[in-house]
């Protein structure tokens, strides 16, 4: 058990959350989606968004069974008519009809998969958003110019997806216009590679959304833009079941690439901490009808990459697990 | 450790009244200062198996008064419909709009941790009293004229012809409310029709007037309360009734028949409107019950031991009913 989250700490992040992250202002309607799991967060966040001068209802369901259910349609219904939607859960809903239906009518949203108390206290919550903000764009518009992305790593590793036509996708931890969208504390750029299009081998060797670290590595042949077989120990018969529980080929389909950009967030095992881990990568498996793809499903799984090597039409901008595109560009570094 | 003796109440609200199915999509609809009251029925009611959402705003400023979008949008979504609030949104549009879509709703206005461990809810048999409440209301909507009097010198009489009577046993069925433990069935008078006198000498259980010290005497014509009499609680009725400046404040708008065997005169409003042995008057709005008047305020005065007749038949005399 971790020592209980300092909650003065705990207040300043909820703080950051509502006004820095979401641009809460005084009069806007505010919605806290929660689950009876993670109310306490929920409540952190009704506080600082009451302070802020809004009108805050907060909802709380069941948490979901599986990262990308559905919520209940009270839940649904509830989002539709909120201005500010911050959404802490145990199991995400960010990749849901729910929330792009939100999304579609001009709400702004702050996600939170996964999340306890002591990470509105420390860790990726204490990065500088605005600092990092130009970097993180610099990555997505390098996404969204590539037409190839070829992803290789030391333990085998070495995967091919054609990204063209596709727009890259910038999570700078802020959420301030109608219908932006962002998960917290995450900082990424990622973008939805042209379904059909994957090829080769994965070897995830971080974690997997939902299951934790990866101690032995996973093994994924892909084909045509899908996983068609996962191979390894314990962990890689689990990934398989969970795919096979979808009851969906779709959830089989490689629907992302991204690079995780938070210097404070380290692998640690929780899909939030992990995606967003300063020079991760992740290749998701399932929906992207959210950032520009064409899968819909109920399922997106995110598989995370230690020390991978990432290139965008043959430049490097990922090596070895350290960011380095930006380098070239006439971007400072980021703060450590 | 008070939870262990506030379960029984919450499960019998869940399971008896509320009558929820595993897997049925609940609602608790709750406010900040109400959480405690939220946690214990949205709890009861995932112990039936329901796929409870619980919502939480700010409290309303009146009685009536909209709750927030979202959570207005929450309701519609609702089949079962739990509403622990500290101010009243029985009479609003979000609701209306539930009830429409099929809700079964439990009206739990500022309920409290007596209410929850009365004799009125675990004590009483909803089931069996059901027979008697559709028996009343069947009376009431064939009827035509009701002569009301009490042993204290009420004698009120108004035309029913045409109104349907609500029959509120306590387990809605889709569409209904359910203001547990308050068991009662009542009409609404045609509007313009009332005419006598009217001794008031149980309770008011609003305004913080609450059981009466001594009686209000009220005289009735033409379907408007024209004259309240009486002492200081008279009086604080008298001005909330006059404050608002609306003459529809005075409409008599109800007879509401109390019909909780185990329920007892407290002050409070869900448990004194169903004391079995008593009945109450409904004054101002009326729309919310199938009448015509809207007005600011509806208030009820109980009043001890009524004899009813329909139609020149006796239908209720003290705590008996005799249909």
């Amino acid at each position: 058990m971790s020592p209980p989250a300092d909650p003065l700490r705990v207040a300043a992040g909820a703080r950051k959350v509502v006004t820095q992250c979401a641009g809460l202002r005084a009069g806007e309607r505010a919605l806290v989606v929660t689950d009876y799991l993670t109310a306490e967060v929920g409540r952190a966040l009704a506080e600082a968004a009451g302070a802020a001068g809004a009108e805050v209802v907060v909802v709380v369901m069941p948490p979901r069974g599986a990262h990308g259910e559905e919520p209940p349609g009270a839940v649904r219904a509830a989002l539709a008519e909120a201005d500010v939607a911050f959404i802490p859960v145990a199991r995400s809903i960010s990749h849901t009809e729910a929330v792009r239906a939100a999304r579609s009518a001009g709400a702004r949203v702050v996600v939170m998969p996964e999340f306890e108390l002591r990470l509105l206290a420390e860790g990726g919550i204490e990065a500088d958003f605005a600092a990092l903000r130009p970097l993180v764009t610099w990555y997505a518009d390098r996404f969204g110019e590539a037409g190839e992305a070829h992803l290789t790593c030391p333990r085998g590793t070495d995967a091919r997806f054609s990204l063209a036509g596709r727009p890259g996708r910038a999570l700078t931890a802020s959420a301030l216009e109608p219908g932006a969208f962002t998960p917290l504390p995450n900082l990424e750029a990622s973008i939805a590679p042209l379904e059909g299009t994957a090829e080769g081998t994965l070897v995830v060797d971080g974690s997997v959304a939902g299951q934790g670290l990866v101690r032995t590595p996973i093994r994924l042949a892909l084909r045509g833009g899908r996983a068609v077989s996962v191979e390894g120990g314990e962990e890689a018969a689990r990934l398989r079941r969970t795919l096979e529980a979808a009851g969906d080929e779709k959830a089989w389909w490689v629907g992302e690439l991204g690079v995780g950009l938070n210097p404070k967030m380290r692998l640690t095992g929780t899909l939030l901490e992990d995606e967003g881990s300063w020079g991760t990568v992740h290749v998701a498996l399932g929906s992207n009808a959210g950032f520009g793809g064409t899968i819909a499903t109920s399922r997106h799984l995110d598989l995370v990459l230690r020390s991978a090597t990432l290139a965008l039409d043959g430049e490097v901008v990922v090596r070895e697990g350290v960011p380095v595109g930006h380098l070239r560009a006439a971007i400072p570094d980021p703060p450590r | 450790m008070k939870e262990v003796l506030l379960a029984r109440g919450a499960r019998k609200l869940a399971e008896v009244n509320g009558r929820v199915r595993p897997g049925e999509p609940v609602v608790v609809v709750s406010d900040y200062a109400m959480g405690p009251m939220a946690l214990r029925v949205a709890t009861a009611a995932a112990a039936c198996g329901g796929e409870v959402v619980t919502c939480f705003m700010p409290p309303r400023e009146r009685h009536g008064q909209e709750p927030p979008a979202p959570v207005a949008a929450a309701m519609g979504e609702a089949r079962v419909l739990f509403t622990p609030v500290s101010v009243s949104i029985t009479h609003t549009r979000a609701m209306r709009a539930a009830l429409d879509r099929g809700a079964r709703a439990i009206l739990m206005t500022a309920y409290t941790e007596d209410l929850l461990r009365s004799p009125a809810l675990l004590e009483t048999d909803f089931e069996a009293q059901a027979g008697l409440c559709r028996r009343l209301g069947a009376a009431f909507t064939a009827g035509k004229r009701v002569r009301l009097t009490s042993p204290r010198g009420t004698d009120l009489r108004f035309s029913i012809e045409g109104r349907a009577a609500n029959v509120l046993t306590n387990i809605p069925e889709p569409g209904e409310l359910a203001p547990v433990p308050d068991i009662e069935v009542n009409v609404v008078p045609l509007e313009g029709t009332a005419e006598g006198r009217v001794v008031v000498d149980a309770s008011v259980p609003y305004l913080g007037i609450g059981v009466l010290r001594q009686p209000i005497l009220c005289t009735v014509e033409g379907g408007f309360i024209t004259r309240v009499e009486g002492g200081e609680q008279a009086e604080a009725l008298e001005r909330a009734l006059r404050s608002p400046g609306d003459p529809n404040c005075f409409n008599l708008a109800e007879l509401g028949v109390g019909l909780n065997p185990n329920a007892r005169l407290t002050g409070l409003m869900l448990e004194d409107e169903g004391v079995l042995g008593t009945i109450h008057l409904g004054v101002g709005t009326s729309h919310t019950l199938g009448g015509r008047v809207m007005a600011p305020t509806h208030y009820d005065l109980l009043m001890w031991e009524p004899t009813i007749e329909v139609d020149g038949r006796t239908v209720q005399r003290g705590r008996e009913v005799l249909v």
